[in-house]
């Protein structure tokens, strides 16, 4: 008979465990990249001009690059743990509610139409607002009180238009260059961004965070059904409106900054469960901490590649992740047998 | 003096009228049957004591407050109910599930106190589920696994619990514990409602039993006047059977080992 082992780690362990490796990788981040330990390089010289230009590298380059890959993978840990829970579903992705591809659309569209000298506002502006619309239209689609499948369905409706849009709008692109550019910003990278990218990305980010906070205690009952739930005193449908608009503001900032970037939100919150107990609202902190710490590594990696070959943050996390996940699945199946 | 009352409840989903008129009443320490055939609406009027389901009219009253009036969260803490959904959809540990029933009792950001952590032992201990504290939900039997759910809905130590089919597919000795279960509950003050289709231990555990048919009440009283040969044909179809000479009689009516429903 399967007997429950202790736990090994205590939560504040386990947050203190993450929260030190998302350091130690955060620091590894600003030193690391085509240019090794600028900083360290330059420690013993004196010459200014040097540097100013480490300096400039520093706070211009590697400090808001591992800033926004902090963020962005703390906001996909989180809402994918959040989307999980909520749908209890592990396959459920910060993306099901549309947020993801409608931030895509509209941030492509930008691209498309060219927000000019004004396009580093414009796209996150874009990329929020399609996250939100694109939420507001599968609750619209799915209808009130609706069943978790029909969300799920009405998600998957929403993706397959906002994704078939985004061919629309390449296929009328004017020109190969203008193709080029847009795919390679779908595939997700968080390189060549500035502070301001940062600062930009925060009030939606912050926003998401905090509708999270403290729904933890009612995702976990929501361990028994919505119906346990709601006689335990959660309301639901406000439960789901609060989850739904936090992982649109947060997801929707997130992708507008940096494209897509897959399997984060889908394989940190699985593989971090079983540390917690499975207990969801005590997943949702330290799949944030998960997030953070996959993405900086990931990001690290892509430095890392030899020479100039200039390899995307998205296509490394789905390179990784998606084996990764067919991992899980036959594991999964195995216990099941 | 009642404290759960319904008058006159209508209930209409997907526009079949499901409960037409239904009354009844419960007192505190009353363990109340309901009863009837498959479809004749005994989860939807639980449902609708437990608040999930709107009705089209009637009264419902707790301690001579109207119920709809109540906030959600006192509501919680008053009426506990026992869904027929037997699944976790996460392996949580047994302590942690039965934890869920104080969610009422806690504000934001509250941890369990001491009192709270004591009544979570005692629904546990009542349930005799303490051996089981830290298995996984997932790992336990079917028998297992309804005491644990059991004992969640007790951890909410609210006024009156509602338990929809709690013994259906349990073997005798476990619908036996869990028919015991329900009275102890009641003899310690809380007022009972259990949806049950064997009428067997309906007729022996409850105090009282209701008999619903197509919606309606057509039996409210004590378990002899409402299983007659009339009300059985009418609800159910069926006649009561005598048991010839040579035919088995299986009632289980006593655990003969206080271990006996014990699994693992």
């Amino acid at each position: 008979m399967p007997i429950e082992s202790p736990r090994l780690w205590s939560q504040r362990q386990l947050l203190l465990v993450g929260g030190a490796l998302v350091s130690v990788l955060f620091v590894l981040s600003l030193f690391i990249g085509q240019n090794p330990l600028p900083v360290l390089l330059a420690a013993g010289q004196s010459d200014a001009d040097i540097s100013a230009t480490v300096q400039m590298i520093f706070t211009q380059i590697r400090l808001p690059r591992a800033l926004i890959t902090l963020v962005i993978g703390a906001s996909l840990g989180l809402c994918g743990a959040a989307m999980q829970s909520l749908l209890r579903n592990p396959l459920a992705t910060p993306g099901l509610v549309g947020s993801s591809s409608g931030a895509a659309l509209f941030a492509v569209l930008v691209f498309y139409l060219g927000g000019g000298v004004m396009s580093w506002l414009l796209m996150p502006l874009a990329g929020t607002l399609g996250s939100l619309l694109a939420m507001a239209f599968v609750f619209a689609l799915a209808g009130r009180d609706s069943s978790i499948v029909t969300l799920i369905l009405a998600g998957v409706a929403v993706n397959s238009l906002a994704l078939s849009l985004i061919s629309l709008v390449l296929n009328l692109a004017p020109s190969p260059y203008a193709v080029q550019e847009i795919v390679l910003w779908t595939l997700g990278s968080v390189a060549n961004k500035s502070l301001r990218d940062f600062l930009l990305l925060m009030p939606a980010t912050l926003a998401g965070w905090w509708l999270l906070r403290g729904i933890g205690p009612s995702l976990n009952t929501l361990t028994l059904g919505e119906d346990t739930a709601a006689t335990l005193g959660v309301n639901i449908s406000r439960l789901r409106w609060r989850v739904f608009l936090a992982v649109s503001l947060a997801i929707g900032a997130a992708v507008s900054t940096a494209g897509s970037i897959a399997f984060v939100g889908l394989v940190v919150p699985h593989l971090l469960r079983p540390l917690v107990g499975y207990e969801p609202g005590r997943l949702l902190p330290l799949s944030a901490i998960g997030g953070a710490a996959l993405l900086l590594a990931a990001d690290i990696v892509v430095r890392l590649f030899p020479g100039h070959l200039d390899i995307k943050i998205g296509v490394i996390t789905s390179m990784v992740g998606a084996p990764f996940f067919l991992y899980l699945i036959v594991r999964t199946r195995r216990t099941q047998l | 003096m009642s404290l759960l009352s319904i008058q006159a409840l209508n209930v209409t989903l997907a526009g079949r009228h499901i409960l037409k008129d239904a009354s009844l009443s419960l007192a505190r320490g009353e363990l109340l049957g309901l009863v009837g055939p498959n479809g004749a609406g005994k989860s939807t009027l639980l449902k609708t004591l437990a608040g999930l389901i709107a009705p089209d009219s009637g009264q419902l009253t707790l301690a001579e407050a109207q119920l709809d009036a109540l906030p959600r969260d006192q509501r919680a803490r008053q009426i506990a109910y026992l869904a027929q959904e037997r699944t976790a959809h996460w392996p949580l540990t047994v302590q942690r599930i039965v934890a869920l029933g104080r969610f009422p009792h806690l504000a934001d950001w509250q941890q369990p106190s001491e009192a709270d952590r004591a009544i979570i032992d005692r629904a546990i201990i009542a349930a005799d589920i303490d051996h089981l504290r830290q298995r996984r939900f997932n790992t336990l039997s079917g028998g297992e696994g309804m005491r644990v759910l059991l004992a969640r809905a007790l951890a909410v130590d609210a006024d009156v619990l509602l338990a929809d089919e709690p013994i259906s597919a349990l073997d005798p000795a476990h619908a036996l514990s869990v028919m015991q279960l329900l009275r102890d509950t009641c003899e310690r003050g809380h007022a009972v409602i259990a949806v049950l289709h064997d009428l067997t231990l309906a007729a022996r555990f409850c105090h009282q039993l209701v008999l619903l048919h197509q919606g309606e009440v057509i039996a409210h009283g004590a378990p002899q006047y409402v299983l007659n040969d009339t009300n059985l044909s009418r609800a159910y179809h069926v006649t009561p059977w005598q048991a010839g000479e040579d035919d088995a009689i299986i009632l289980p009516w006593h655990l003969c080992k206080p271990d006996t429903h014990r699994e693992g």
